[in-house]
């Protein structure tokens, strides 16, 4: 026990000395002098201090000196002394605007009498240890009142510290200052962000309360800030009582609770109604929410279907045409799924047909950036259904398609044309049955793009010896249906003779220049199963403005060579002879 | 419409914007007597030129800063060392009385040639930073780029005032725009302190970056503010206002 107790306090006893050697020395008892610091001003001038510590006879003026020396300049041994001790403090040196040198390194030593104890040394450079003054005269303007007179905005304002007025004035010194307030009794400074303006708003201050507000400044880049200036205080007197704006909060309060209390009560509708209006609901065009609440489903549908924005996205012409010219853009799988065949010789026609394509038609896969020239739109639609049709408009697998459709003008005929009635989503043309059967043709044609690059569509013909021979890429299901059939349509393998009459006609989209050309048919069929002739003319070629030229039924074409060939105008071509027929 | 049309309306309206994007893109300072040109005056250009070098100023103070404060807090007064900087060697008036007992010339040639100085090492500071990640953070590295494209553009906002100037006669046509090579600062030692060389030493090969770093960012920093200084000198001298 006395031992632990003897250890104790020898424990103590060591702690006690031990902290008294890390205790800093200014209560020591033999405290050398040292420098308290230098200080700047106004980036001009500076000044540094020192203090005598414990030491009791050093009471003499010069009995420490101090002295300094300059980086980088002539670092010759002997340092300069202080330019001018000060006069009025003792124990300051005092560095004058020419012994004053921002930038550059200053080291400062203190020293004894005879210069053997150095004292003390600081290393510093001038702009470093710039402290301004605080600033001065503050001052604050009265800005703003609230509507419930409980809260105010003022605007504070002050002059810079007045020994460096040249400086700031000048430029050379840029301060910055800081605001800070609370209100009196507060624990903590509420601290606005500093600028360089020498004013400052304060927003949100209590009426009727008194406030501390105070200001600092520092060097603009820089981290000394300056003392704090003389406290401002304020105080703002709310000069109307806040009893109005109160009751009538109050009142307002009380007429919300009355409507609401009359409209659960009574509950009647039209109050409501008057009281709280309904939001109104969406309002379409046409079409009656009633409706779809307690209609029914026919009526329904029909609306529907006969709304105008809802028919128009069904029968948009160019979403047809869309579609179906995507699928020709990509002539190489089609070619392979085509069951009919070419019944044209692409060495002949393609130059003419892909000459009359592009022009027909850009790269553009929409209708709408197609260059149609003077189409009018419902003929187009079915025309161009047949024409552009890529896949199996033909093929014998495909659900039924009994029409072909000419152009009316060509014919004159209505009977020679089927609607189309849909485009299936594998690109088949899905015509509508016609009654009148013994003039349908299925044009189509289908060129080969040999030349061109882009080949926009593809047509296909069918239907006829004539165009047999002419295939060059003979399908054996299409051309024993052609060959089987009377010339029909591979589609149809009904019994309509579509004749073998050159029915090469191009469907044009120089329609108007090829309906008046059009005389009478040139070819009738071969047999007599078509009731009437058909009216269809060779086209013999295309003429630098890109529109058809049809051979006319009498023997005047350019080609007039192979026209003598022909038994007639209104006969057929043989095979050969359609061999023969340049385009 | 036709395609042939189409396009062409096109090609038209895409050389219409074409056109007036170079027109707009390459409008040319203001010859004299050109309607509807703002021109700025002299006092505006100078004003926009030291925001721009308190902007400069600040960033570098805050580098600064943060290398001090990042780095190991050896560096207390007593053994503090100021490097010697590789634009030492530049004479720069080192008061306010001095800078202007300066002449105009002299004062803005001293400036010409400190921005010039400090072109590359900001470069090679950016890119030395930024490989030393467990000192300086991407923030410091990305305020390394800031003050180097800050640098150029004062530079050239500097060199439009000289320009101004001259042009106005009021400084002589003398003060060429000055491409000096700057110092080669990797090169420069520190000297006048025995006990700092020793150090260096010492320490040079583990310390290597960051004493070049804090070398750079210390004189910089007080390049930054001579800067800043002179042209603040030097509008007051040129521009007179009240205040000056």
């Amino acid at each position: 026990m006395a031992t632990i107790q003897a250890l104790f306090i020898g424990f103590l006893l060591v702690h006690d000395v031990a902290m008294q050697g890390l205790s800093p020395t200014f209560k020591d008892q033999s405290q050398t002098p040292y420098l308290t610091g230098c200080v700047s001003r106004e980036m001009d001038t500076f000044y540094c201090s020192w203090s005598v510590g414990t030491f009791q006879n050093l009471t003499e003026p010069r009995d420490l000196r101090l002295f300094y020396m300059i980086q980088n300049m002539n670092s010759s041994k002997e340092w300069p002394e202080c330019p001018q001790y000060s006069l009025l403090r003792e124990n300051e040196c005092r560095f004058d605007r020419k012994h004053t040198h921002i930038w550059v390194p200053y080291k400062i030593q203190l020293r004894s009498r005879d210069q053997y104890i150095v004292y003390d040394e600081v290393l510093f450079t001038v702009e470093n240890i710039v402290y301004p003054d605080p600033p001065v005269g503050l001052n604050w303007t009265f800005l703003s009142v609230g509507m419930t007179k409980m809260y105010t905005d003022v605007v504070v304002s002050w002059e810079p510290p007045p020994s460096a007025a040249i400086e700031v004035g000048v430029g050379w010194m840029a301060l910055e200052y800081e605001t800070q307030y609370r209100e009196t009794g507060s624990a903590t400074w509420s601290i606005l962000n500093a600028d360089q303006e020498t004013k400052k708003c304060i927003y949100g201050l209590r009426t009727n309360t008194d406030y501390e507000i105070r200001v600092r400044c520092k060097m603009k880049g820089y981290m000394n800030f300056s003392n704090f200036s003389d406290t401002l205080m304020i105080n703002i007197p709310a000069t109307e009582s806040r009893v109005p704006i109160a009751v009538g909060f109050v009142l307002t309060a009380v007429g919300f609770a009355i409507i609401g209390m009359l409209v659960l009560v009574t509950r009647q509708k039209k109050l409501m109604v008057i009281l709280l209006p309904p939001i109104p609901g969406p309002k379409i065009r046409g079409i009656d929410p009633e409706l779809f609440q307690k209609g029914k489903l026919s009526d329904l549908t029909s609306i529907l279907t006969t709304h105008a924005v809802l028919r128009s996205d069904f029968y948009n012409d160019d979403s047809w045409i869309e579609f179906i010219e995507l699928d020709i853009d990509k002539p190489d799988e089609t070619e392979q799924d085509l069951e009919t065949a070419l019944l044209i010789d692409h060495s002949a026609s393609s130059s003419v047909t892909t000459h009359l394509i592009n022009d027909f038609c850009d790269d553009d896969s929409g209708r709408a950036s197609c260059c149609e020239q003077d189409l009018p739109d419902p003929d187009t639609v079915e025309f161009r259904n047949l024409m552009l049709s890529s896949s199996s408009v033909l093929d014998p697998t495909a659900t039924p398609q009994t029409g072909a459709a000419f152009q009316d003008s060509w014919s004159g005929t209505p009977d020679l044309y089927a609607q189309v009635r849909q485009v299936t989503l594998s690109g088949e043309v899905v015509l509508t049955p016609e009654e009148q059967s013994h003039r349908r043709e299925v044009i189509n044609k289908q060129y080969k793009p040999k030349t061109t690059k882009e080949p926009e569509f593809l047509m296909r013909v069918l239907g006829d010896s004539d165009e047999r021979g002419n295939t060059s890429e003979p399908d054996t299901n299409n051309m024993s249906t052609n060959q089987s059939t009377d010339r029909s349509t591979s589609i149809s393998p009904s019994s309509d003779d579509i004749n073998s009459a050159p029915r090469q006609s191009l469907t044009g989209y120089q329609e108007p220049q090829v309906a008046p050309a059009t005389a009478p048919e040139l070819t009738g069929p071969p047999s007599s199963a078509l009731s009437s002739p058909p009216e269809y003319t060779v086209v013999d070629g295309t003429d630098p403005q890109n529109s058809l030229l049809l051979r006319s039924n009498t023997p005047m074409a350019p080609s007039s060579s192979h026209m003598k060939h022909m038994p007639s105008p209104e006969g057929y071509l043989s095979p050969d002879l359609l061999d023969s027929i340049a385009f | 419409m036709s395609c042939g049309k189409k396009q062409v309306f096109f090609v038209l309206v895409a050389l219409g914007l074409l056109d007036l994007h170079a027109r707009v893109c390459s409008a040319p300072i203001c010859a004299s007597g050109q309607v509807g040109c703002h021109v700025l005056s002299l006092s505006n250009l100078f004003d926009r030129v030291i925001q721009h070098s308190a902007r400069v100023h600040g960033l570098s103070s805050h580098l600064h800063a943060d290398f001090e404060h990042n780095s190991s807090p050896s560096r207390n007064h007593i053994g503090r060392v100021f490097p010697r900087c590789h634009t030492s060697n530049i004479l720069t008036p080192n008061g306010k009385e001095n800078a202007q007992k300066l002449a105009r010339e002299e004062l803005t040639e001293v400036i010409l040639k400190l921005l010039m100085a400090w072109k590359e090492p900001l470069g090679q500071l950016h890119h030395s930073m930024a490989l030393e990640r467990d000192v300086f953070n991407s923030v410091n590295s990305n305020k390394a780029l800031d003050m180097r494209d800050m640098m150029h553009e004062l530079r050239k906002g500097v060199e439009t005032v000289v320009e101004k100037m001259q042009h106005l006669g009021m400084i002589s046509n003398s003060v060429s725009s000055v491409a000096s090579s700057p110092d080669s600062f990797l090169s420069s030692a520190d000297n006048g302190q025995p006990q700092a060389q020793a150090q260096s030493q010492a320490q040079a090969e583990t310390q290597a970056e960051a004493l070049d770093h804090h070398m750079l960012l210390f004189c910089f920093r007080r390049d930054s503010n001579k800067v800043q200084n002179y042209l603040k000198i030097l509008k007051c001298r040129i521009v007179p206002e009240h205040g000056c």
